[in-house]
């Protein structure tokens, strides 16, 4: 399988609080554009994204694994584009559990908490990374 | 028809980006410098900068799917339109009023919400100069605000 490794600048993008874009596609061919509140570091070749509703993208990457992520570099101006594919989820662990915590703050942050109940990790491997 | 209401949001909407998808079903993201309801009342143009144009047209002309979702920075106010490519065009002179309004959207929404956390400058710098006008029919308006309502579709209304 081919894979990419995040280069470390990304970290900072991935912590920097903005809200990323996730493009995923049905297996009929249909796709879907989403908002993420946030899309947490793994490992240099994955990344995580939170489930917390049934929603169209839960059930495309189910069916189609492959994704799309843009991240908005707000130091200057770049955006970053990762491809994904969909390895797993978790319902438990350090990784559950770190994402469980930031969920909860955000939510508490935006008047939402409650709201917000994170089902699983999924977990994606970083198949592409490019800087535009 | 997309309905009046779905028109007006496009009007105030602060941040748009499309989705397309290419012969593997692998979904390709393109973030919007301009988006505005058709003449026809039926379809958005949606303008694409250069660095998320590459190969756009060649790409449509193969697989029409076309996703974009808008949204109200602060509110959160999102929906996200579903429907097929009609045709794509370089942006023009013509183009110029729509990019400049949505990127002031963009700019007053984000430093409403933020409290001035980031410089106007590198917000406008955010929407770079349109290249690509690209034409979709609206078949299917989905609601994406956060909340129980979530993934229902609005347009054509469900049931």
């Amino acid at each position: 399988m081919v894979a990419a490794t995040l280069p470390d600048e990304i970290r900072a993008v991935l912590d920097n609080g903005v809200p990323c874009i996730l493009a995923t596609c049905s297996s009929d061919g249909v796709p879907n554009t989403t908002i993420v509140s946030e899309a947490y570091y793994v490992d240099p070749g994955h990344v995580a994204l939170s489930f917390q509703f049934f929603s169209k993208t839960i059930r495309n990457v189910r069916e189609n694994p492959h994704a799309a992520l843009c991240l908005f570099d707000m130091e200057d101006t770049s955006f970053w584009l990762l491809e994904l594919e969909y390895e797993h989820s978790e319902t438990a662990g350090p990784i559950f559990e770190e994402m469980e915590m930031r969920i909860e703050a955000i939510a508490s942050i935006t008047g939402m908490s409650g709201i917000f109940k994170l089902k699983a990790a999924d977990i994606y491997r970083v198949r592409a990374v490019s800087r535009v | 028809m997309i309905p009046g209401v779905m028109a007006e949001f496009l009007g105030r909407a602060s941040v748009a980006v499309a989705s397309t998808r290419d012969a593997r079903k692998v979904p390709h993201i393109h973030f919007l410098c301009g988006w505005s309801v058709g003449d026809d009342g039926r379809s958005v143009i949606c303008l694409v900068p250069a660095a998320f144009s590459d190969k756009l047209p060649e790409s449509l002309a193969r697989h029409a799917d076309f996703a974009m979702v808008a949204e109200v920075i602060g509110p959160h106010e999102c929906y996200q339109f579903k429907g097929r490519h009609v045709d794509s065009r370089p942006a023009g002179a013509a183009d110029r009023a729509v990019y400049e309004s949505c990127r002031q959207r963009f700019v007053d929404a984000v430093q409403r919400h933020t409290r001035n956390r980031f410089a106007d400058a590198i917000l406008r710098a955010r929407f770079r100069e349109p290249r690509l006008a690209v034409r979709f029919e609206v078949q299917e308006i989905f609601v994406q605000t956060p909340g129980p309502a979530a993934g229902r579709r609005l347009f054509p209304p469900e049931g």
